[in-house]
């Protein structure tokens, strides 16, 4: 019964979409926006669903009218309204009838877009996870930190999770100086930082990184026994902002299997991974016989399961392989790994990657990467090796999708502004800044995260069918001086800035 | 005697005085109950029940009982009469949530608990003292006269809940005859109390309640289980009733004592005969509780939260099974300096709640002898008068399943009442005397 109303709607929408997408390419004037709607048509369109909904809950229904809709993956529409209902995308159009038990959001003068996606995001939303516990379970959705991110347009987010608490924190690649991870280390000491910096930039890509604290390897230290365990990867949940609410907070419990920098470096790493491709194709191929087998009748046991459940999504290619690697032959034995043993890639980091956009074009990867980070040119090296700032356009000119993160991945309440996740936009602004379009840069925030984290069917555009994570914003989105006026997270206003005062509420 | 008591104890410091004191005190008392029949006339009484308030009424107490309550009641020449003028007369307080502690039965020696520090995290022996997993009954762990019940006595409260944090069973306790020294005591009414669940938003505290209120699916179906979660199978039970299945079987060498009941504790719960006590630790564990206990039809929970809580989680809650124990104060809007009443946000959205004048720790030492003070500036912000008194008296007594002898002041409960001297919510009010079982037990 539902599919078949879904249908039915789907008919309708489909009918109020083909005149709105002919006015689109009319240009019509701003000032033609419909009027309020009369309520004979209204009727029409109404009746089918209340009378299949009827002994039902009552659809929640949401208009937002009269913004410029920033759709990402299709054209912007002037003027138009986004009808919602029970927080899914049901119509977006200049034409779009407002169905009269609609609630109405006047976005008149608003620009709109879809909710912002943190790919790296850590501390917001959960509570302690250790052991057995379920995310389910440690979600907070009165977290002030929801707040804060929802102040700055973030609607999602994939949340790093390490054993043993919500707050997990990034390896080598964070901000955080080396000293803070170890005990007993004098915090103040910055020679190890140097000295990591340094050999960096002396030895380049002949060094590797430490799997467990990020300091360099030189070639010519002997080469110790590789750690017996098989690669475990870390835990990764998508979480939406929805404030004050449970139900559609959680939407996935494993959005990539993310490795530590340097666990696939060096040899015997990379042995490991291969033979684990190996045990979870065998594992499959078992489990299709066994499954051939008792659909035969005869009894036998199920093979036993080698590896997790994240890694056999990773071979089915359901997620993606995320790890960071910087330099240029980093980047290219993790593209390599990935298409030997055919699995989706995303490099984070990826400083290096304007090198080689091609390959990483050419692989099929996706690339997380932070605008304003800076890394030092080798020593002779320097036009193929470092930073620079035009990579976001190079890569754009090569279609590498790319998503923007932030230097810090956790909401901070200390020490200087402008590094952690409520500076998302400002990534995107220097994305621009190296020469990135307006609409790339949008997306490396929208669509381009969702379908790293394979959610682009939920989430990350405004289109019929989506969730409506919506913004809406008193101006350009990507100017600085511009606020979100109001977040919408599965069609349900969850921040409103002159009420959740978290950023300035005067008027310019 | 008011300055000279309140002297007393302030300063401790005279001995002598303090126990001659006392003991004319203990004197009086007795000759009291001696005949049993005590009469106050001439107050205004707060019945709490179907009379509701009696002006210039008489309350006849004989043998620990309400005899009579009325505005003309025929008082019997043998009984001691107090001239009531100008006091008012309630029930006393019921606290459905006093909080001790209990020793606990020893967590596992396996269990450990992650702290973080600056981002690291380690692992140390024992459970987190926040969210035990393991279950103690209260009354197997409490010694009643190693606790501090001054401060309960001078509040006004006559009948106690007692928990505490974690996974437990409570127990009733009622005020008792002060010592010799003048020191207040408390005796257990009821060693089974109510099932008690501390919740925060992680799994191990939320599966307690899960696999409570799961129904149990025959013999030995609960041992697969997580960790923490009572057996499902009546391994108790059984033992109890055919001890020879029990040794020969041996399924649970380890039970500390008090699980014996749990099960049975639960299916109370699961019928809806008996409320579960769950104290969250944050907003989000309201919600996560009521999406544990959505499918449970009958199960009634008692949240026991702060205003900010309830504030946040106002939508969520509905006026269905549940309850709200909260402390009665004036709440802060969370993130903001705006003040709120959160009981008569309650009211007006028709959810049942009772309050616990322990729990707000700090207003609850500072209101000796007015331990109104808080709760008359939620009336004087609009909370209304009469579930104000209900929520310190009737409703938690209903809550408890004691409202046939305790909560109200009306023929054949149990005298248990407290006069003021004024009314109970003027801000200048504090009390006179508490009865309990119609025997004073504390002075002012």
């Amino acid at each position: 019964m539902k599919t078949r109303s879904f249908d039915s709607w789907l008919a309708v929408i489909v009918l109020l979409f083909a005149p709105a997408c002919l006015a689109i390419a009319q240009e019509r004037p701003r000032f033609g926006r419909p009027q309020r709607p009369e309520p004979p048509p209204t009727e029409q369109k109404e009746e089918k669903p209340t009378k299949e909904e009827a002994p039902k809950k009552p659809k929640e229904i949401v208009a937002v009218v009269g913004g410029d809709i920033v759709t990402v993956t299709r054209e912007t529409v002037r003027g138009g309204t986004i009808l919602i209902e029970d927080g899914k995308i049901t119509a977006v159009g200049q034409n779009v009838e407002i169905p009269e038990n609609a609630k109405q959001i006047d976005a008149k003068g608003k620009i709109i877009t879809p909710g912002f996606i943190a790919i790296d995001m850590a501390g917001v939303g959960l509570g302690a996870t250790g052991g057995n516990a379920k995310y389910a379970d440690a979600l907070d959705p009165f977290d002030r930190n929801l707040s804060l991110c929802l102040s700055v347009g973030i609607t999602t987010g994939c949340i790093q999770i390490r054993e043993g608490g919500g707050f997990g924190r990034r390896g080598a690649e964070d901000g955080y100086p080396i000293t803070e991870r170890f005990l007993g280390l004098d915090p103040d000491a910055t020679e190890l930082e140097n000295y990591k910096e340094q050999t960096e930039r002396d030895y380049g890509e002949y060094i590797s990184v430490c799997q467990c604290c990020g300091l360099p390897i030189l070639p010519t230290e002997p080469i110790t026994s590789p750690p017996p365990t098989p690669i475990t990867p870390q835990k990764n949940a998508v979480i939406k902002m929805s404030f004050g609410k449970l139900d559609g907070m959680l939407v996935t419990e494993s959005a990539f299997l993310d490795l530590t920098p340097g666990s696939l470096s060096g040899a015997l790493n990379q042995h490991n991974w291969r033979e684990q491709f190996a045990k979870a194709r065998k594992y499959k191929e078992d489990q299709a016989a066994h499954e051939k087998a008792t659909a035969a009748g005869k009894k036998e046991q199920p093979p036993r399961k080698p590896v997790s459940d994240e890694f056999l999504k990773l071979v089915n290619r359901e997620i993606a392989l995320r790890i960071p690697a910087n330099t240029v032959s980093d980047i290219r034995d993790m593209l390599a790994l990935s298409k030997e043993l055919n699995y989706k890639l995303v490099v984070t980091g990826a400083a290096e990657a304007w090198v080689i956009p091609e390959e990483l074009s050419e692989a099929g990867a996706g690339v997380i990467t932070i605008p304003r980070t800076r890394r030092q040119a080798r020593f002779g090296e320097e036009n193929r090796s470092g930073t620079w700032i035009e990579m976001p356009r190079v890569l754009e000119q090569t279609g590498v999708p790319f998503a923007l993160a932030t230097l810090s991945s956790s909401i901070s309440l200390n020490g200087l502004a402008g590094r952690d996740l409520t500076s998302l936009p400002l990534e995107a602004a220097f994305a621009i800044r190296g020469g990135a379009s307006e609409r790339t840069a949008m997306a490396a925030m929208t669509i381009v995260p969702a379908k790293l984290l394979g959610l682009e069917s939920k989430i990350g555009s405004i289109e019929v069918g989506k969730d409506a994570d919506l913004l809406l914003f008193g101006g350009d989105p990507l100017d600085y001086r511009n606020y979100v006026e109001t977040a919408l997270v599965n069609g349900r206003v969850v921040y409103r800035r002159a009420e959740d005062r978290v950023l300035p509420v005067y008027d310019r | 005697m008011t300055m000279q008591s309140k002297f007393m104890q302030r300063t401790h410091a005279l001995p002598l005085i303090f126990l001659i004191v006392a003991s004319q005190f203990m004197l009086s008392a007795k000759t009291v109950t001696a005949q049993g029949l005590i009469a106050i006339r001439g107050a205004t009484i707060e019945t709490v029940g179907k009379e509701g308030r009696i002006e210039d009424g008489t309350l006849l107490v004989r043998n620990g009982k309400i005899e009579a309550i009325a505005k003309d009641v025929e008082v019997p020449v043998s009984a001691h009469v107090i001239d009531g003028r100008g006091l008012t007369i309630m029930p006393g307080i019921v606290d459905p949530y006093y909080v001790v502690q209990v020793a606990r039965s020893s967590a596992p020696a396996s269990e450990t608990r992650t702290v973080i520090v600056r981002g690291r995290s380690f692992n140390i022996g024992g459970g987190s003292p926040a969210v035990s997993t393991s279950f103690t009954k209260i009354a197997d762990g409490i010694s009643m006269s190693s606790q501090d019940w001054q401060v309960a006595a001078r509040s006004g409260i006559t009948s106690l809940h007692v928990v505490t944090g974690g996974y437990a069973q409570s127990l009733f306790a009622k005020l008792g005859q002060p010592s010799t020294a003048g020191i207040a005591t408390a005796e257990i009414v009821d060693p089974n109390g109510k099932l008690l669940v501390t919740v925060s938003n992680d799994s191990r505290s939320l599966d307690i309640v899960r696999n409570g209120l799961k129904e149990p699916q025959g013999r030995g179906g609960g041992r697969g289980g997580p960790r923490g979660a009572p057996p499902a199978s009546s391994a108790g039970s059984n033992t109890a009733s055919s001890p020879a299945a029990g040794t020969t079987e041996g399924e649970n060498p380890q039970t500390p004592p008090g699980t014996q009941g749990v099960n049975e504790l639960w299916k109370q719960v699961r019928e809806g005969k008996s409320h579960l006590f769950v104290n969250v630790n944050n907003a989000a564990a309201i919600l996560h509780t009521l999406a544990a206990v959505n499918e449970v039809k009958n199960a009634k929970i008692a949240f026991i939260a702060s205003g900010a809580d309830v504030y946040v989680t106002l939508e969520a809650l509905q006026p269905d099974n549940h309850m709200v124990i909260l402390p009665p104060r004036i709440d802060t809007i969370p993130n903001s300096a705006n003040l709120v009443n959160i009981p008569r946000s309650l009211a007006e959205k028709k959810i049942s709640f009772a309050f616990s004048t322990s729990l707000a720790q700090s207003d609850f030492r500072t209101q000796q002898d007015t331990p109104l003070f808080s709760v008359g500036l939620l009336v004087r912000s609009g909370l209304d008068r009469k579930l104000a008194l209900e929520a310190l008296t009737s409703a938690p007594a209903k809550l408890l399943g004691l409202e046939s002898k305790i909560g109200t002041l009306e023929v054949g409960k149990l005298a248990n009442f407290m006069v003021l001297d004024g009314d109970p919510f003027a801000t200048t009010t504090g009390i006179k005397k508490i009865y309990v079982d119609g025997k004073p037990i504390y002075e002012n």
